[in-house]
């Protein structure tokens, strides 16, 4: 076998005779020396990365980054308890506005989409609401009902609105409700009666745009108001538009009217007949489409659903007592306590999930970097 | 930073020779160890302290000697032949015949080393690094290395030319 001895000596022999290159030293400082002197003064040296970091850096960075994913993850999958209450008040825009309330959940019944009910809120807040409805429509005695504009803008505005009115009184209701309409200058457009055990109609009022504030607070006071909703809408630009594409086709028919007049021949009194009439025809769906505008600016639409108390529900729970109540209320928390958490396992297997990705991509960013430093 | 440019400058012509010897060229030796040397300047802040400072520099210059022989894979056809003839001349005309003679015989049975292998007695018998060192440097745990130079002390011992030199200097 053979010996170390023998082999340093040989290796030593074979290494020592390659001649070092004298300049290759100085090369390799020369270039080094330049990085070294841009910078001046030691007070400008920013600090010296230190890879890899710390352990105590790693720990502290891994736990921001836990509680900022956590954050972020609650953020995006929403931490809200199963009982929050969500309230969308007014929205409202240049083209299109929508107005809820909330309203009181009428078992059995689909409530609203854009009335969201809130158990906690407090009995008075639906006149509360009613009121700032009332301002915000602009209706009320002394408001109009139609947004202050200029002369030229047109608006359309709908309502719906679901009344609760006592037993037995629904056709009374619809009644008034006519009467209201028909007092402010309106009509019934349309009118619906279910009769039965449960009696309920829905009742659609055309009414001048100005009085449809009017309209609104008397319908009000007629039953309990489960919802409004209203909505504007901004056509002015669509109105301006027929109406020029209208005068323009007007002025069209001028023309060959004038070239009608100088036709000689059949053939050519034909044709322009022709241009002329198919112009009127433009005209006059133009016209239509424009009608049909000026009929919903001028008069506002309000659909008012009438149904009638039922108090089977409340007499039951009249009648539990305040053990039954505890239980109930012990359950239905426990039940919410649930919902919650499960509801907050989403976001924390995200984060998690985040966690491990971020640390192999930190495991693998380490290793490369190792390696490009060797 | 005085401090790092004359360590360097002390290391080159061991970290240079040690490059000759894996590459069997002393111009790639040479780009090898100024890119090493330039990786090392870069990264200084990770330098380990103590003895690990010289395991490190070879680890890096290692590396950038595989990095060459894989990248130019001919280097097999190589000879140091002309290095052979350059051995400095030594005081004793023997000793320097015998001194040749070993060194062509090793340098012959060392060109047929698999890469895996002549890297580890490179830096054993010439660097004069520890085999923790040189699991360093290569990357690989020490077991790995010891059973690598055995492996190869195994292969050298098999060279008849190399046999007959253990021969005479058990004999001695």
């Amino acid at each position: 076998m053979i010996t170390d001895e023998l082999l340093e000596r040989g290796l030593g022999e074979i290494g020592d005779g390659y001649d070092v290159p004298s300049h290759a030293i100085d090369d390799i400082l020369d270039q080094l020396r330049p990085a070294e002197d841009i910078v001046p003064d030691d007070d400008l040296v920013p600090a010296p990365r230190h890879w890899p970091p710390s352990r105590r850096t790693w720990l502290l960075s891994t736990a921001a980054a836990l509680v900022v994913l956590i954050a972020v993850a609650f953020a995006v999958g929403g931490g809200g308890g199963a009982n929050r209450a969500r309230l969308q008040n007014t929205s409202s825009g240049a083209e299109n506005a929508v107005v809820s309330a909330p309203k009181s959940a009428p078992q059995g019944k689909t409530m609203d989409s854009r009335a969201v009910l809130t158990s906690s809120a407090p009995a008075a807040a639906p006149n509360a609401y009613a009121q700032s409805l009332t301002q915000a429509s602009g209706g009320g005695s002394t408001a109009s009902s139609v947004p202050p504009t200029d002369s030229l803008t047109k608006i359309v505005q709908t309502g719906e609105m679901d009344l609760q009115v006592d037993k037995g009184k629904v056709d009374a209701t619809v009644a008034k409700l006519t009467d209201a309409a028909t007092g402010l200058g309106g009509l019934v457009a349309n009118s619906q009666t279910i009769g039965g055990d449960e009696p309920s109609a829905s009742v659609t009022l055309r009414i001048p745009n100005i009085s449809f504030g009017k309209l609104l607070n008397q319908a009000r006071g007629l039953g309990k108001v489960l919802s409004v909703d209203t909505k504007t809408a901004n056509v002015t630009a669509q109105y301006v538009d027929l109406q020029a594409r209208l005068h323009a086709l007007g002025l069209t028919k001028s023309t060959y009217l004038s070239i009608l007049t100088r036709a000689s021949t059949i053939g050519e009194i034909l044709s322009v007949q022709q241009r002329i009439n198919d112009v009127q025809t433009q005209i006059d769906q133009l016209q239509g489409q424009l009608n049909v505008l000026t009929n919903e600016t001028t008069y506002a639409t309000l659909t008012v659903s009438i149904d009638q108390k039922t108090n089977v529900k409340a007499a039951v729970v009249h009648h539990q007592s305040g053990i039954s109540k505890a239980v109930h209320r012990s359950v239905s928390r426990f039940v919410h306590g649930v919902e919650a958490i499960i509801g907050a396992i989403g976001p924390i297997v995200l984060a998690l999930l985040l966690l491990a990705l971020g640390w192999l991509l930190a495991k693998v960013g380490y290793r490369v970097v190792r390696r490009q430093m060797v | 930073m005085d401090d790092l440019e004359s360590w360097l400058d002390e290391s080159y012509p061991r970290a240079y020779r040690t490059a000759c010897l894996v590459l069997r060229s002393p111009a790639d030796a040479e780009d090898a160890v100024q890119e090493a040397f330039l990786r090392v300047w870069r990264f200084r802040d990770a330098i380990p302290g103590g003895d690990g400072r010289r395991a490190w520099l070879y680890r890096v210059v290692v590396n950038a000697c595989l990095s060459r022989l894989r990248a130019d894979k001919p280097w097999r056809a190589r000879t140091d032949d002309e290095v052979l003839q350059r051995l400095p001349a030594q005081n004793d005309p023997q000793r320097d015949a015998e001194d040749a003679a070993l060194a062509a015989c090793i340098g012959d049975a060392l060109a047929r080393l698999p890469e895996h292998l002549r890297v580890p007695v490179v830096l054993r018998y010439y660097s004069g690094l520890p085999e923790k060192d040189i699991a360093i440097a290569i990357q690989r745990r020490p077991g790995t290395v010891k059973s690598r130079l055995a492996e190869a002390r195994r292969r050298l011992s098999e060279d008849p030319a190399l046999a007959e030199w253990a021969g005479l200097e058990v004999a001695r």
